[in-house]
Parts: C-alpha cells; sequence; structure tokens
C-alpha cells in the first residue's frame, strides 16, 4: 500500500477524523437528509436573531429531521450480508463484486440500500447504491457494487452498511455486516512490448528434480548400447527385447533458468512516491513477461533492510509476485551494503539480475559491476528522470517506455 | 454529498424544481425582490418544459454565484427589507444563492439545487414576522415533504409506504410545533448564553440592581468572585445604590434620585482625609463603592449623585483613591418629602399592626429604628434560600412568621415598617469588607460581600443614619465556610502586588517609580546586588590569571610561545605532533650544540612556569629569551 506523507494540505478526504464524520454522514443521512441538514444548520444560525420566522423555520428543520428518526426506527431492517468478491484488479480499475442480502427477519424490510463504509480513499464507490425496494422474510437478492480502485494496495473491506430510509426518505437507519474482508488490489501493469530476458553463463544446480522434489522427472533423450557401470534400472527393455542387446536409456537434465528482480524502494518524498509507484508498475511488467516462460524469480526488495522473496514456478508464481508488489511499502533509504550481503551469496545460482532502480549513483554502479563479475548478466532500470544508468552496455540498459 | 445528475424525465425535473421555485418565492416575499426572483423562476420554468440542461461545471457554478451576487448587489437600488445581517452583505449573498440553486436546478445537480435554497430560505426567513413570510416558509416546508415523497419514490411501497410516510409527516408536525413552544419558553437564554461565551462580551458586574423583586421563593447563588481589594482606612460600609421607591414587592431607585447631582465640600488644605486605596479586579459599571462622608475620588472621573451614592465612567480597572471623613456619616440634608414614607395601602394595612407591635414604647424615629434592627437580629437567621410562601405579601409571610432569608429581606422588611409607621426610610445596597489578606493586608472584596441595610432619616441628627438589621450571627457563619487557605492568599498577594505596580506604572509611572526608589527592599536589593557583584569580581580576577595560564588564553603568552615556535622552524625544527619539548631539546643540541639547546631550554623553562605555574611572568622576558634564541641559532653553525 502506499505510503502516506501527512499533510495539512492533502485532501480532506485523507484525514481520518474527517473520514470518520463523513462515513457517519453519509451512512445514516439520505442526500435529501443531508440537504436538510444543511438548511437546518443555516436555520439555526439565523434563529440566533430570535426573529420568529426564522425560528419557525428551524423548528421545522429539526422537526422534520426528529420525526425522520423516530418514524424510522420500527422499520430498521434486519438483514444478512454476505461479499463475493472476484480476483484482485489492477489500481485504475473498477471492481465490481456482489453482495448477497438476505433477510431472515420476520418482517420484510422496504427501502434498502448496500453500500460501503469505512474506504479509504483510494477506493471509491461508483454510482448511484441500488435500493431494494421490498425483501419478504426469507428472501435473499443479489446487488452489485462497484469500487474504483485508484492506487494498489492490500484494503480492508471494514464496514458493510444495509440500510432503509423507509418512511422519511431522510435518516437512515442501518445494520451493518459483522466481518471484515480484505481487498487486494495489484499494480497497474506497465506493457513492455519487448523485454529481452538476460542469460548469464553460470551453471543452474538443481533443476526439474530438484525443484518439483518428487518422482524422477528428468526428461528421456534416447538410448545407446550399454556400458561398464550403467544402472539395470536403466536398461531399456523393448530394445533388448527386439534386439538381443543391452540398451539403456539416456537422460537429460532440465534446468530453470534463476532470474532475480532487484527492487529499489528508497522513496524521500511525495515526488519519489510518484517514482516508486511507476518503478512498481514497471516491475509488474516485467513480472509479466517473465510470467509466459519458465523462470523462477527471487524477488529482492531493497531498502534500509532487504526483504528476499522466493517464487515458485507453479502457475499462481505470477499472482504471488503481483501480491508482494501489491503489498511493498517505500523506505527512506536504500542500504546497499545490506543489498549485497543478500544478493551477492546467490549469484552463483543466478542467471541474470534484473534491477529496478529509484536512482543513479555510484553506490549503485559498484554494486552491478560486482554483480558482473560474478557473471551475472543484468538489467538496469532508472526510473528518475535524467538518471539513467552510465558505464553499462547499451543493451544493459532498459529503456523506461 | 454525492448528486449524480437526474434523469431528463420532465415530469420528475418539475417535481425537483419545487423547493427551489419556494424558496424564491420567499426570498421575494419575504426580502421584497420581486424583480429578481420572478424571471429566474420563469426562466426555470420555461427551461424544464423546453428540456433545456447546460452541461454542469465549476466555472459555470462560479459564473451563476458571481451573476446572482451581481444582481443581488443591484437589487439594493430598490430597497431592502431590515435584517439581522446588514443589506449591502444581505442582498448579494441572497442574489448568490438564487444564482446557485437555480444552475444546479437547471443542470440537474437537485441535491444540491435543494440545498442552495434551504440556505436560501433561511436567509430569507431572518425577517420581522409577515403573512407572506409565513405562507411562504409554508410552501417551502410542503415543498419539501413533496420532495421526501418522490426522492424515496414511496408511491412504490403502496399502501404502506402511504401510512408510513403520513406517520412521519404527523410526527413532523408535532416535533415542529413542540420545537417552536420550547424555543419560544426559552427565548434569549441561548443567544445570550453565545454572547456570554463570547469574549467581546462587556462583563458588567451589577453590584446591586436598580431595582429588587423580593420573590416568594429564590435563592441566592453563592459566589466566591473576586471584584475590589481595599487598601489603606477600612471603611464599614460601601455605599452603591440606594432605592427609594417600593410597591409592594419591588424597589427601585425613582428618577429624581438617580438624576440628582450632588457637589461635595472639596477637602481644605488643612483638613486631614482618611484615604482608602481601591484596586478594581471586575470592571465594576457605572457604581463606585464608597462609604458615606467620601469627599472625593482620585484616579477616575466620578461625580455624586442622589443619596450620595458615587458614579464613575467605564470602571474597568486600575486603582481609584477614596478621600472620606473619618467618621462614616452623609452630610446633612433638608427632611425628605413624604415619597420615603409611601406604600401600598393594603401592604401598609397589613404591616402596621405588627411595626407598632414591635416598636411598642418607642417614641422617636431612632428608637424605632433601633427597635426594630434588634427585633430582626435577635428573632430571625440568615439563609442563602428563602421561601415566603403564605398568606398575605411576601414581608407580611416574613414578618409574621420570622422565616429565613437574606439582608435584602430584612432590610426592605424593616423599611417597609419604619414607613408604616411614618418614618422616612429607604435600602442601601453596597458591600462589607470584611476578609483580610494577611500577606498584603489588603481587604478582598468578593460577589458574596454584597449587603443591603436600612437608611433612616433623622430629625434630630438632620441627616440619614444607617441601620443594619441583618442577623449576623448566622451570616458570619454561612461566610467562614468560604475563607481561603494560606497558599490561595499568597498567590492572591503576589498577583495583586504585580497588578497594582503594573497599573502604577502605566498610569503614573514618575511617582510609581518614585515610590519604588523609596521603597527600602529596593535599597536592600540594590546593595546585595553590589556586594555580589564586588566579592564575584574580587574572586574571579584571582582564580581567572592562572585558570588563563591553564587554558593557554593568555595573549602575551601565545604570542611568544607562537614566536619561539616560528624560530625553531626558521631554523628547520618543526616540532613533531608527539614530540615532547625535552625531546626537541634532545634534537637541538644533537644537530646545532650545546648553546642553542640552552637558549631554547631557559625559553621553555620560563615559558612552563608562566603558563603552569601560578607566578606571574614578564612576557618581555619571555620576547628576550626568543630573540636571543634566534640570535644564537645565527651564530651557531649546523653540524656536519
Amino acid at each position: 500500500m502506499p505510503r502516506r506523507h501527512w499533510s495539512f494540505w492533502m485532501p480532506p478526504e485523507e484525514h481520518r477524523f474527517i473520514r470518520y464524520f463523513s462515513d457517519l454522514y453519509r451512512g445514516l443521512l439520505t442526500p435529501l437528509g443531508q440537504t436538510l441538514l444543511w438548511g437546518t444548520g443555516a436555520a439555526a444560525l439565523m434563529m440566533l436573531w430570535g426573529l420568529r420566522p426564522a425560528i419557525a423555520f428551524f423548528a421545522f428543520c429539526t422537526g422534520m429531521m426528529l420525526g425522520a428518526l423516530v418514524v424510522g426506527l420500527p422499520f430498521r431492517p434486519r438483514l444478512a450480508l454476505t461479499r463475493r468478491l472476484p480476483p484482485p484488479v489492477s489500481a485504475g480499475d473498477t471492481l465490481r463484486y456482489q453482495v448477497v442480502v438476505e433477510n431472515p427477519g420476520r418482517r420484510a424490510a422496504r427501502k434498502v440500500v448496500v453500500e460501503e463504509l469505512g474506504l479509504r480513499p483510494e477506493l471509491r464507490p461508483v454510482g448511484e447504491p441500488t435500493v431494494i425496494e421490498s425483501l419478504g422474510p426469507g428472501e435473499r437478492v443479489e446487488v452489485t457494487l462497484s469500487l474504483d480502485c485508484k492506487a494498489r494496495g492490500a484494503y480492508e473491506l471494514p464496514r458493510l452498511q444495509a440500510s432503509s430510509f423507509f418512511p422519511s426518505a431522510l435518516v437512515k437507519w442501518p445494520r451493518r455486516a459483522p466481518g471484515k474482508d480484505r481487498l487486494l488490489v495489484y499494480p497497474r501493469f506497465t506493457p513492455l512490448a519487448g523485454f529481452d530476458v538476460p542469460h548469464g553463463r553460470n551453471h543452474q544446480p538443481g533443476g526439474i528434480p530438484v525443484a518439483s522434489s518428487v518422482g524422477e522427472s528428468t526428461e528421456l533423450a534416447g538410448t545407446r548400447e550399454w556400458r561398464e557401470g550403467d544402472r539395470t534400472r536403466d536398461i531399456h527393455w523393448p530394445s533388448l527385447a527386439r534386439t538381443g542387446r543391452l540398451v539403456v536409456k539416456e537422460f537429460q537434465e532440465e534446468y530453470f533458468v534463476r532470474l532475480a528482480m532487484v527492487l529499489d524502494v528508497e522513496s524521500r518524498s511525495a515526488q519519489d512516491d510518484a517514482l516508486f509507484e511507476r518503478s512498481l508498475s514497471l516491475a509488474a511488467g516485467i513480472a509479466d513477461v517473465l510470467a509466459r516462460q519458465e523462470y523462477i524469480i527471487d524477488l529482492f526488495a531493497a531498502g534500509s533492510q532487504v526483504f528476499h522473496f522466493q517464487a515458485g514456478r507453479a502457475l499462481a508464481h505470477f499472482e504471488h509476485i503481483l501480491e508482494i508488489l501489491a503489498c511493498l511499502e517505500p523506505e527512506d533509504r536504500l542500504d546497499v551494503g545490506a543489498l549485497e550481503s543478500v544478493l551477492l551469496p546467490e549469484a552463483s545460482r543466478l542467471s541474470a539480475v534484473i534491477l529496478v532502480m529509484m536512482d543513479w549513483d555510484e553506490q549503485r554502479a559498484a554494486l552491478i559491476q560486482k554483480l558482473k563479475q560474478h557473471g551475472v548478466a543484468v538489467r538496469v532500470l532508472s526510473v528518475r528522470p535524467g538518471r539513467r544508468p552510465e558505464g553499462l552496455a547499451p543493451d544493459e540498459v532498459v529503456e523506461l517506455p | 454529498m454525492s448528486d449524480a445528475p437526474s434523469s431528463d424525465s420532465q415530469s420528475a425535473r418539475g417535481w425537483e424544481l419545487l423547493p427551489v421555485l419556494a424558496a424564491l418565492g420567499l426570498n421575494a416575499v419575504a426580502h421584497n425582490r420581486w424583480l429578481l426572483c420572478v424571471p429566474v423562476a420563469g426562466l426555470l420554468v420555461a427551461a424544464v418544459a423546453l428540456r433545456f440542461r447546460p452541461e454542469h461545471s465549476s466555472r459555470r457554478l462560479l459564473l451563476s454565484a458571481g451573476v446572482g451576487t451581481g444582481l443581488g448587489a443591484l437589487m439594493l437600488l430598490w430597497g431592502a427589507v431590515p435584517t439581522p445581517i446588514p443589506p449591502v452583505m444581505m442582498s448579494p449573498l441572497c442574489g448568490a444563492l438564487v444564482g446557485l440553486s437555480a444552475f444546479c436546478a437547471l443542470s440537474g445537480r437537485r441535491f444540491y439545487a435543494v440545498t442552495y435554497a434551504l440556505i436560501l430560505t433561511a436567509l430569507s426567513s431572518a425577517v420581522p414576522d409577515s403573512r407572506g413570510t409565513y405562507l411562504g416558509l409554508l410552501a417551502v416546508v410542503v415543498s419539501l415533504l413533496v420532495s421526501a415523497f418522490g426522492h424515496g419514490r414511496m408511491g412504490r411501497s403502496g399502501v404502506a409506504g402511504a401510512v408510513g410516510f403520513g406517520a412521519f409527516v404527523l410526527l413532523t408536525v408535532g416535533a415542529t410545533f413542540g420545537m417552536g413552544r420550547a424555543i419560544r419558553m426559552s427565548e434569549g437564554m441561548l443567544t445570550e448564553a453565545l454572547f456570554r461565551m463570547s469574549s467581546y462580551a462587556p462583563k458588567v458586574t451589577t453590584l446591586m440592581p436598580r431595582d429588587i423583586t423580593l420573590e416568594r421563593h429564590a435563592r441566592l447563588p453563592e459566589t466566591g468572585r473576586l471584584l475590589f481589594e481595599l487598601r489603606g482606612a477600612k471603611p464599614a460600609l460601601l455605599r452603591t445604590a440606594v432605592l427609594d421607591t417600593f410597591d409592594g414587592t419591588r424597589w427601585t431607585t425613582s428618577s429624581a434620585l438617580e438624576e440628582q447631582r450632588l457637589d461635595p465640600v472639596p477637602p481644605r488644605a488643612d483638613e486631614t482625609l482618611r484615604e482608602t486605596e481601591l484596586t478594581v479586579l471586575e470592571p465594576l459599571g457605572p457604581a463606585l463603592p464608597a462609604p458615606a462622608g467620601t469627599r472625593a475620588v482620585a484616579g477616575v472621573n466620578a461625580q455624586a449623585r442622589g443619596a450620595w451614592v458615587w458614579r464613575a465612567n467605564r470602571l474597568q480597572e486600575g486603582t481609584v483613591t477614596l478621600k472620606h471623613e473619618a467618621r462614616e456619616q452623609l452630610p446633612s440634608e433638608p427632611a425628605p418629602g413624604a415619597a420615603l414614607t409611601l406604600l401600598p395601602e393594603e401592604l401598609r394595612a397589613e404591616l402596621r399592626p405588627l411595626a407598632l407591635e414591635i416598636t411598642r414604647g418607642a417614641t422617636t424615629p431612632r428608637e424605632k429604628a433601633r427597635k426594630l434592627e434588634a427585633w430582626f437580629r435577635d428573632n430571625y437567621e440568615y439563609s442563602l434560600s428563602v421561601n415566603l410562601q403564605g398568606e398575605g405579601s411576601p414581608l407580611a409571610v416574613l414578618i409574621r412568621e420570622k422565616r429565613p432569608a437574606w439582608c435584602v429581606y430584612f432590610a426592605s422588611a424593616m423599611a417597609a415598617l419604619l414607613r408604616t409607621l411614618d418614618v422616612p426610610a429607604r435600602v442601601t445596597g453596597g458591600f462589607v469588607p470584611e476578609e483580610q489578606n494577611p500577606f498584603s493586608d489588603a481587604f478582598l472584596v468578593r460577589d458574596r460581600d454584597a449587603h443591603a441595610w436600612v437608611e433612616v432619616y433623622l430629625e434630630d441628627e438632620g441627616r440619614f443614619v444607617p441601620f443594619d438589621p441583618t442577623p449576623w450571627r448566622s451570616r458570619e457563619t454561612i461566610q467562614a465556610q468560604y475563607s481561603p487557605g494560606a497558599l490561595k492568599n499568597a498567590w492572591q498577594a503576589a498577583a495583586s502586588f504585580v497588578r497594582r505596580g503594573l497599573s502604577r506604572l502605566m498610569t503614573s509611572p514618575l511617582e510609581a517609580l518614585g515610590a519604588m526608589a523609596k521603597h527600602p527592599l529596593t535599597w536592600l536589593v540594590a546593595a546585595a546586588l553590589l556586594a555580589w557583584r564586588g566579592l564575584s569580581r574580587y574572586w574571579l580576577k584571582r582564580a581567572s590569571q592562572p585558570k588563563a595560564a591553564m587554558r593557554g588564553t593568555d595573549p602575551q603568552l601565545t604570542a611568544a610561545h607562537a614566536r619561539y615556535l616560528r624560530t625553531l622552524r626558521g631554523a628547520g625544527f618543526t616540532p613533531g605532533p608527539a614530540e615532547t619539548d625535552d625531546e626537541l631539546l634532545s634534537r637541538l643540541r644533537a644537530a646545532r650544540g650545546e648553546n642553542v639547546a640552552r637558549a631554547a631550554e631557559e625559553f621553555i623553562t620560563l615559558y612552563r612556569r608562566a603558563r603552569y605555574g601560578s607566578g606571574p611572568v614578564d612576557a618581555a622576558s619571555l620576547g628576550a629569551l626568543t630573540a636571543a634564541l634566534e640570535r644564537t641559532l645565527r651564530s651557531e653553525r649546523p653540524h656536519a
């Protein structure tokens, strides 16, 4: 989830207490009720001068609010709510999901509105909520809610509310779902037209048998004449039956290409945060390209500490990478020494390293050189405008799209 | 408030327009803005009929507000109705709201339109009563209810919707009337509370109100707010108000007394008057507490009014000096007319038998007054709550049943009883200073020291004489509960000292500085400062020389050593960073011979004595040694 740099001048919905009052305001009043509340406030001010028409108008506004509050109480719905969330979407997309509304009560619920409250400002409800005219006892209905997901992150959907504004159309009496759901929003992909996956010279130990760790999944490459020392279990019995000579099976080891993706999470300002989001978006694009091929990807998130995530070769590994990218937070500084101490011991087992850098300086350049000395192919991206990586071969620098 | 564009249906748009049209109508009626509101309403209706819907944008919204403001300002040419907000602001503001609500209604932002319309309604309703205004308000109310019905689509809920909405309307009507009644009952309280909270509200203390109503059931709030303090001669009573007219339940000051101006006899040069310094701590209003016999007031422009009550303008802070006679008595004056023996006939008839019974045996007004004073003091209890419910007037109940009360009731009763006996009497209000701060010796006068007593005109003296019927023994019991602690007294004394000092400095700086210069404490502090300064200089001077040398801060020493090092460097001997003086001397001896080493050793010995020893060293001798070293270095050739 992107970190927020607190500022008095940030948009009002970013302030927690404003969100709280906004939720109360939206959760308990219909738009017409909100309108009346403003009218009541203005009338209260005008009433202070003690003029009778102003007092009469104030009395009417407050009377209408009180009347709406009292008359709606007996119609407070008794409802059970369940969200049915689809797979995660990317930042900037609209998430549509269903909410199952069930009436376990004995009376019909009228004029029911289902809406999400307590949402972070990165998630915005789209459109007007649907009104369920009437839901009889035991009846169940599905409504579709839409959320505009503006930024990546792992969010909580804290309050799902079903409320009835019957019969005043001013005040909503709510019923809230007890459970909270987690919503993951992936970073937006930056599509990379042609990303040339680098390959280094390093031997890749392990391979499929090690990676699978169950059974013998080496590939049959062919057969040959038996030689002294061959295992009897490798004898190819059909060939023996056909030729009368001992023939053994030959196998070929299959290897994965193991890549590391290093994400520089150094960010010191709101401008840096925007660049950081861009770097994550690029990383998601690269992961998308890599996921189409049989690569094992190691992800290093490097800030003041270095976190190492290893993704498997299972089909779900791309989703896992996106989940990690969705939850990464920026840090104040990049500790290149810490990154070296984690990355260089792994270098001998890596074919290539893709580095998404927030900036370009001598320390970062020295790290690249050390990686190259270990025989690792590198691809470097620097997201900061005007800080293109220097001292590298042209094919080692990835141009920003 | 989210406000998506509403539907395009003509009838739906018509319903949505209702509150806006009603608000425009109300503004036209209440503020006489027909020229603005009627064309706008006509345009709105025409636009809906012609299905005209402009695009909503912030720029257009601002433009509509601007145009509305301009038109509202233009409307001022046709006059303005009186409103609490000045017309110069009210008219453009209403114009802006007209523009905003009309544009939002046209562009389909119905909830914004209704919001602006309701604010316009609130502003329009801030006018005096008129039938048209109430009709306009009714139109807004009805349009709002219709909007709620339409917005909630209650028609789709059939009978249940109609019944439910009907119940809502009934409840709204009931709550509206209930709220209106509650507001009318508490009229003014809220406004007053708000103004009290405001720091701009003047904090006027009414020491003794101009009129006193004798309630049958009442309670006196007990507050310990410090109002002013007194220094110098302590007066027994401080007068602030004289109430000479009584209608049976209410004492007031007559206008004749209020408007009368008196000229006290100015103090003669050879006359010695007592002086009381009064420091105001809370704004006192126009009444200046002063004892009887006050001849002059310094520090404020004060005027003696009827019955020798002193008035001063804007007495909010500062110190005032009261110059009064040692004997606190009012000046002689001719006998008052019949006004001071007036009483309602019913009350006179009710009280006279009681008065005659109490004063049986007394023949002169003085004796009658003394008897009555003693009777009240002996037979009554002081209390901060009074209950005079019973048969007859409150005073009759008080006298007949001897119920507990406070000073105002006792004074009223005694004055009334005297009047029934045709003895001129009046009620006087003021303060009785009692509490003394042991730290400042000042007398502190608080809210709770307010008091009322009776002034009786005695013909034999030719003046009004005070009599106090309040039973002090029980009042003192109550007062004793509120005696402040030593810490509070000390704090009050310190605060008062600072406040008075600052006040004097502001009002008469020369006098204040002169007083400060004469004060023995000033001389004591000055002497202590001088002693400390002299001693510290002596000790610092003794300690400073070796310390400066130890720190290497003596500039002569530093210069001599620098010259010594320069000489050695010139000869090619730069001391190493870890090289000691002795090692350097050994190096010199080996390289340039014994003479050079000896000359350097002499310098270094003297320098060490000056730097690290305690004895004084002449800088000139150090310079001479360095010069000798230079000469020796020049004369002695380096060893091969």
